[in-house]
C-alpha cells in the first residue's frame, strides 16, 4: 500500500490541545457528518502527532457526529487510524465516538465496524490494525458485511479476484439476494477489482454490504446494496491513458484522438486534461493494458457504468481519484450504446462532461475509492 | 473437432483479464489446434463470469483469427449453465 494516503490543503476542523507536560494531545471534532475532508483532516493531525514522537506518548481523540457519509468514510477512517496505530504502538489511547443518528444505513454498518469495536473496547489495537490492514477476509457469514483485500505482494495474486467473487456468492446468497442480482454485484466488484490491482499494481480493499430501506419518493420498500472497491497507488485513474497518450510510442485509440482534439478546447480550471482521461477511460474498448489494440479488452469500466446505471441511488454513488471527485447519479451515467458521455446528450466525442459530474477537491486522496449504493427491490 | 474441457477447482466464479490469459495459457494454448474447430468447455461448477475474463481469455485467438466469422467457424466456447453461456456470447465481442 502507498505510504502516503491523502494530500493538499487541510481545512482545519479539528481541535488539536497539546499538553506537553504530560506528554499528551486531544484531538477532537464535532461535525455534521465525518465526510472524506473531515477524514482527510484526521489524517493531517494524526500526522503531526507521528512528528512529535518523543514529546506525545498519550492520545485522546474525541469524535462527535450525526453521521458517517457512507460505509467507504467508515472504511476510510479505520485504514487511517490503524496505519497510525501501527506507527506509533506504544502510544497510550484514550478514543471516544459518538454518533447522534442512530437511524441511518450507515448507522446499521458502524455497528457492525471494526472502528466501532475498537472505541468500544471490544478489540484491541493489535486486533484492529490485524483485521482492518492484514486480514484476508472478514467472518462475513457472520459479520452482515463483506471485505476482502487484495494483497498483491503474495503470490499466486492472478485468481485472487476470482476467489473472491465466489467467496462473495456465498455472502449474497447468505443475505437472500435473488441470482440474478447477485450476478450483478459481482459483476460489479469483480471488474472494478480487477481493474484496480491490475492498472495500479497496488493492494485493494474490497466491501459489501446489503441493507433493507425505503425509498423517500416512492414510499416503496427496498433492498440497498453499499459497494466500497478501494485502492491506493501513486497511478490514478487517468495516469495511464494519459501517459500513453502523451508517449507517441503507445497505440492510442483513434476515438480518444479525436474526442482530446474536440475537448481540448474546453480544459480550464475545473474541467481538465486529467478529467478529460477518467472520462476516456470508461469508453468501450479503450485499454491501457501492453499491446492492446481495441479488439479485446478495455471494457471493465465500460461495462461496470451500463451494469450499475439501472440501480443506482442518486447522490450516493462516486469514484474519487485523485483530487477528482465524480458523482454517478443516473442523469450522468446515462445508457447511450455507443458511448459514455457522463452528460446529457450521451455523448463523449463531441460534448463535454456535466459540471455537476465532477468536483474538483482542494485535497486528493493518493488512490482510487468507488462507492457505489444500488437500490432493488426489496429482497424476500 | 477437438473439445478441451477447463478445471477452475473449487471456484464458481471466473474474473479478471490476466486470470483469463492465465487460464489460456496453461489449459488452452497447447491444445487448441486452430486448423481445426475446438470446443472449449466450462465445467458445471462455475455459475458466473465476468467479460473481462472472457476477454482476456479469447485475447490470443481473437489476434490470430482476426475476424469474428473466422473466430466463430473455429472456437465454440460451451457451458451447461445457461444463463453462463449467454454471458460468454455477449463478452466476448461486446
Amino acid at each position: 500500500m502507498s505510504n502516503r494516503l491523502f494530500g493538499g490543503k487541510s481545512q482545519h476542523l479539528i481541535e488539536e490541545i497539546y499538553d506537553y507536560k504530560n506528554k499528551s494531545c486531544k484531538i477532537s471534532l464535532n461535525v455534521k457528518n465525518i465526510t472524506y475532508d473531515v477524514i482527510y483532516d484526521i489524517y493531517s493531525s494524526l500526522n503531526r502527532i507521528i512528528k512529535k514522537k518523543k514529546l506525545i506518548k498519550k492520545l485522546n481523540i474525541y469524535i462527535e457526529c450525526d453521521d458517517f457519509a457512507n460505509s467507504a468514510s467508515i472504511l476510510f477512517l479505520e485504514i487511517v487510524l490503524a496505519r497510525f496505530f501501527e506507527k506509533r504502538s506504544k502510544m497510550i489511547l484514550m478514543l471516544k465516538l459518538i454518533l447522534r443518528n442512530k437511524n441511518s444505513i450507515t448507522f446499521s454498518f458502524f455497528e457492525e465496524s471494526y472502528l466501532k469495536k475498537l472505541f468500544d473496547n471490544t478489540i484491541n489495537i493489535n486486533e484492529f490494525i490485524t483485521n482492518v490492514l492484514y486480514n484476508k477476509r472478514n467472518n462475513f457469514l457472520v459479520d452482515k458485511s463483506f471485505r476482502w483485500h487484495i494483497n498483491i505482494n503474495k503470490e499466486n495474486t492472478i485468481d485472487e479476484v476470482s476467489i473472491m467473487a465466489t467467496e462473495m456468492e456465498l455472502f449474497l446468497k447468505n443475505e437472500n439476494i435473488d441470482e440474478n442480482l447477485i450476478d450483478k454485484i459481482i459483476e460489479i466488484t469483480s471488474e472494478l477489482s480487477s481493474n484496480a490491482c491490475e492498472h495500479t499494481s497496488s493492494d485493494c480493499f474490497v466491501f459489501c454490504c446489503i441493507k433493507d430501506g425505503m425509498n423517500k419518493q416512492n414510499k416503496e420498500e427496498c433492498t440497498l446494496a453499499e459497494i466500497v472497491v478501494l485502492n491506493f497507488s501513486d497511478i490514478f485513474l487517468y495516469s495511464q491513458l494519459k501517459n500513453n497518450f502523451k508517449d507517441n510510442s503507445t497505440y492510442i485509440h483513434e476515438r480518444i484522438k479525436q474526442a482530446y482534439n474536440y475537448h481540448k478546447n474546453f480544459f480550464g480550471s475545473t474541467y481538465d486534461e486529467n478529467c478529460f482521461f477518467i472520462v476516456s477511460a470508461f469508453q468501450n474498448g479503450i485499454s491501457t493494458r501492453k499491446g492492446n489494440n481495441g479488439n479485446t479488452g478495455g471494457t471493465g469500466l465500460t461495462r461496470f457504468i451500463k451494469t450499475v446505471q439501472p440501480m443506482i441511488k442518486d447522490n450516493a454513488c462516486h469514484v474519487f481519484t485523485d483530487k477528482y471527485l465524480l458523482m454517478l447519479d443516473k442523469k450522468y451515467v446515462n445508457n447511450n450504446e455507443d458511448e459514455i458521455g457522463f452528460n446529457n446528450s450521451g455523448r463523449y466525442s463531441d460534448d463535454i462532461p456535466d459540471h455537476g459530474f465532477f468536483n474538483k477537491q482542494e485535497f486528493f486522496i493518493n488512490g482510487t475509492l468507488y462507492s457505489i449504493l444500488l437500490e432493488m427491490e426489496r429482497r424476500k | 473437432m477437438k473439445t478441451i474441457k477447463l478445471k477452475f477447482g473449487t471456484l464458481t466464479r471466473l474474473a479478471g483479464n490476466p486470470y483469463g490469459r492465465k487460464t489460456y495459457k496453461e489449459q488452452i494454448e497447447d491444445k487448441i489446434d486452430f486448423n481445426d474447430q475446438t470446443k472449449i468447455v466450462f465445467p458445471e461448477t462455475i455459475n458466473g463470469i465476468s467479460i473481462s475474463f472472457i476477454q482476456g481469455l479469447m485475447d490470443e485467438p481473437v489476434k490470430l483469427l482476426g475476424s469474428k466469422k473466422e473466430f466463430e467457424k473455429k472456437i465454440i466456447l460451451y457451458s451447461p449453465i445457461e444463463k453462463v453461456q449467454k454471458k460468454i456470447d455477449e463478452s466476448i465481442w461486446f
